[in-house]
């Protein structure tokens, strides 16, 4: 076992007691421990909401911006520098309500980024409305009559889209978890992580005895996760059992190798040359 | 000027106005004239009406002229349309089929068109018998050429640059071109010149667009991220023009919100970014230059101006957005808004947005404007790139214990020094709530009024980087006071305006904020009056002289059609408010 402590901080953590996001900050320690990454070589980006504040209980880099907007910022920054390792970390609300956008770009882009949603299918920092994820009839104080609308799938969404990594964690899973957490950051393309969350204050039905109930996990040996329509028969799972695992994985090429501006390495390490500027200013 | 002749080429969007435009301007460019062209064209692909108006002259212009002389109508509507803008002396060319049975040539024209001014030429005709319709344009662009008293000799020379390496298209449109130029050689036209000889071009042709993504590569810009709006498009399609040679990504988004957002992460990650958006776009973004505010990353956004609000006029021309750009986004925090008013100051501002951007580490803004981005210019100055980049940053090696970096620590100047992510053993935290120095979330009282104070304290150094207004006849009893795109038609009205014998001269702003307040008061105190010109419905700029000095403006000129001034209107405007003075 690696020493996950050089991740900590002094920084007092404003999370419930009990709260589904310990576990997922304890799988990110250890997916960084064991894969050897320094705190300052990281880079966290998050949003809005309580899954947002993930990067302040983390010794590392971090940029915590706006809500929804952590996959442009997240992008920005590769684009920039793509030798940078950049873990997101989003909510529910965060990244499938008021990201959406952002979410079907990254999606199309393929960037290499590793995204955690922290999906507990409630609003937990505003108290208690209903998600994306919410499922239909879910009460709120909000929704008194319980959600009219369905709950959205977001894995099925990522794989109709054409994203090569897809996978669902678990936050009491901490050990796959963290399993799941290397694999993305070792993906050279777009790696979506949605992590089933509980949410001890607001969310009295996805509780950990609801997922204690029906969470199994994909063998590794049998369910290859190369087959896009078997991937997409498992992300419609939910009533009874729930898969966690890695649901699909496709040979890819990053988005930052596509591109002609960044084959002669990151734009940052790139110099500026005022005479080849000039000359094809002057070109024109 | 003995030379001041102006030609518009009129007809519907796709029937190539653009192209007679640049030929005709690269004609005369390369002669050694000067010469300004503007684009009017409606939010449509193909039909309605556009237009492209070219002003030559053998002195430097600057801005549209009111009257046009020789009018190139590729359709009847054309004529129509500018009948009332046709100058005394005025030509008009129609393209209409010519019936050689006809006596009167004028028979062939459409009733709406029978003026006596109106000459039917057959373009198309012409140019289908030289090999085909799409000719129509050098027919037209011949005649107006031979019309000016151009040797036939400068068409030929960029036919050729044109069409280099197409023999067979290069053999037609001679042919087509020559039955243009033949076509009106009877015709005496009053405003034709004598050509110099051997001329030589004076300077660079180059848009308001082009003169920005010079400007932002000369600033070592490496990211730009937009979305698709009029009439910002053109600076990114001109960047993007060098991403096969130049260390420059241009990257188009899902929407503005994301633009914005982008370029903050590729700042924070240690390159320099920009976005260009017109108002509606920059209202998306709003929040995002709030992040750009509470985070002090430096950014640069192009806000080009059209007439709104929503969605508002999108292809037309306007300055409404001033106050709006100065105050957007919830709360205070310092930023910087500039309005360049040539094309070689768009591209100084460029390079001094990015700067000073960095040098704060706040969000610089600049307005420009349709008219601006969309006419071409014509610059006699080389453009310099500089030859250093300050960043201001800060590394491992500066800090005595990189362990202990605060990324908002505490100074005098506000200005805390900026390390970059992963780069060291510095950790870099950053975060939109309100945080303590180390850039952690905080919410006690003494952290909020450290920090505001703090980014406040930033506005003193910044409001000293700030010009004051470029002054033109600044003594002068009554001033006019203009900003960004308006700078050349102000000076050519004022010009007009003295030699009418008025005691007038003008002042423009470049520098809009944080607003250079001492020395907009010593420019403004030596007059008597002063009477602001802008493209909005309430005098912004007049009201914000107002807010930061105490002066009032004796009145204000304002125009908000969505077209260009012209030195004319603002001459006439200036004299109805000069006999009121009096």
């Amino acid at each position: 076992m690696k020493d996950t402590t050089q991740y900590d901080n002094d920084y007092e953590n404003k999370w419930c007691p009990g709260c589904g996001n310990f576990g997922i900050l304890n799988a990110i320690k250890k997916s960084l421990a064991d894969m050897e990454i320094a705190p300052e070589k990281i880079l966290m980006v998050s949003g809005i909401g309580q899954a947002a504040k993930t990067p302040h209980f983390l010794h590392c880099n971090f940029f915590h911006g706006l809500h929804g907007r952590a996959l442009p910022v997240a992008t920005g920054a590769k684009l920039a520098d793509h030798d940078l390792t950049i873990l997101v970390n989003m909510g529910d609300g965060d990244c499938y309500g008021e990201g959406g956008n952002h979410l079907l770009a990254a999606l199309r882009r393929n960037i290499n980024l590793t995204l955690l949603v922290h999906n507990n299918m409630v609003y937990g920092l505003t108290k208690g409305q209903a998600s994306p994820t919410s499922r239909h009839g879910f009460v709120t104080k909000a929704q008194p009559q319980g959600v009219a609308g369905q709950a959205s799938n977001p894995l099925t969404l990522a794989l109709s889209q054409g994203a090569g990594f897809v996978a669902r964690g678990y936050c009491k899973e901490i050990e796959h978890l963290s399993q799941l957490i290397r694999a993305g950051i070792s993906y050279p393309g777009f790696s979506l992580i949605d992590i089933l969350q509980v949410c001890v204050s607001f969310n009295k039905e996805n509780t950990y005895t609801f997922y204690k109930d029906r969470v199994y996990t994909l063998d590794k040996e049998e369910y290859k996760a190369d087959d896009l329509h078997q991937a997409l028969d498992l992300t419609m799972e939910w009533e009874d059992k729930i898969p966690i695992g890695i649901i699909y994985r496709k040979d890819t090429r990053s988005y930052t190798d596509e591109l002609a501006p960044l084959q002669s390495g990151p734009l940052i390490k790139q110099t500026y040359d005022p005479k080849k500027i000039q000359k094809a200013i002057s070109a024109v | 000027m003995s030379i001041d002749v102006t030609v518009t080429i009129g007809g519907e969007a796709g029937q190539g106005i653009q192209t007679v435009g640049d030929i005709i301007a690269r004609v005369c460019h390369k002669a050694g004239l000067y010469l300004l062209a503007i684009n009017d064209f409606e939010s449509r692909i193909r039909g309605g009406h556009s237009f492209l108006q070219i002003r030559i002259s053998d002195q430097p212009v600057l801005a549209p002229h009111h009257k046009i002389d020789l009018l190139i109508a590729l359709n009847a509507e054309t004529c129509v349309r500018h009948k009332k803008e046709m100058a005394e002396n005025g030509l008009v060319l129609l393209d209409v089929e010519n019936d050689a049975e006809k006596d009167d040539s004028k028979e062939n024209l459409p009733e709406e068109a029978r003026e006596k001014n109106v000459l039917p030429i057959a373009f198309s005709q012409m140019a289908k018998d030289a090999g085909g319709k799409i000719m129509t344009n050098t027919v037209a662009a011949g005649a107006c050429l031979a019309l000016l008293g151009a040797p036939f000799s400068a068409f030929e020379h960029i036919l050729k640059t044109t069409f280099a390496e197409k023999e067979k298209i290069l053999r037609n449109n001679m042919i087509a071109g020559r039955s243009g130029f033949d076509a009106v050689k009877n015709t005496a036209f009053a405003k034709a010149f004598d050509w110099p000889s051997h001329g030589s071009a004076k300077g660079k042709l180059l848009s308001g667009s082009q003169a920005l993504a010079f400007g932002a590569l000369a600033a070592d810009c490496r990211l730009a991220a937009f979305y698709p709006m009029s009439p910002a498009t053109g600076i990114m399609i001109h960047l993007a023009e060098f991403m096969d040679q130049l260390p420059v990504l241009v990257e188009q988004t899902e929407d503005e919100i994301s633009a914005v957002n982008m370029i903050i992460g590729a700042s924070y990650a240690g390159v320099r970014a920009l976005t260009a958006t017109s108002g509606g776009g920059f209202s998306l973004m709003t929040e995002g230059l709030g992040l750009a505010g509470i985070t002090e990353t430096p950014v640069v956004i192009i806000n080009s101006q059209r007439p709104g609000p929503a969605t508002g006029l999108p292809t037309r021309t306007g300055q409404g957005d001033l106050l709006f750009v100065i105050h957007a986004s919830q709360d205070e925090f310092p930023r910087f808004v500039f309005a360049p008013g040539s094309v070689n100051q768009a591209y100084d501002t460029m390079i001094r947005a990015f700067h000073l951007s960095e040098k704060y580490q706040v969000p610089a803004i600049i307005l420009t404007d349709q008219y601006f981005n969309d006419s071409l210019q014509m610059t006699t100055r080389e453009m310099e790139v500089p030859t250093e980049i300050v960043r201001f940053i800060t590394t491992d090696a500066d800090m005595s214990s990189p362990s202990e970096y605060k990324r908002f620590a505490v100074t005098a100047s506000g200005i805390s020094p900026r390390a970059l992510p992963c780069k060291g053993r510095a950790l870099v935290c950053v975060t939109a709530n309100e945080h303590d120095e180390a850039g952690h979330m905080s919410e006690t009282i003494a952290d909020r009024n450290i920090m505001v104070e703090k980014r406040q304290a930033k506005i003193q150094g910044m409001t000293e980087e700030m010009k004051g207004p470029d002054r033109y006849h600044g003594e002068s009893d009554v001033l006019v006071v203009g900003w960004g795109s308006s700078a050349g038609a102000v000076r050519e009205a004022v010009d007009q305006l003295r030699s009418e014998n008025f005691n007038i001269g003008a002042l423009h702003f470049s520098d809009l904020w944080p607003f250079p307040r001492k020395k907009a008061q010593d420019a403004l105190s030596g007059c008597k009056h002063f009477i602001t010109v802008e493209q909005n419905a309430s005098s912004q700029l007049g009201r914000l002289i107002r807010q930061q000095t105490g002066l009032s403006f004796y009145s204000a000129i304002l125009k908000y059609d969505g077209r260009p001034f012209t030195p004319n209107w603002i001459a006439e405007h200036t004299k109805s408010v000069l006999e009121e003075i009096r």
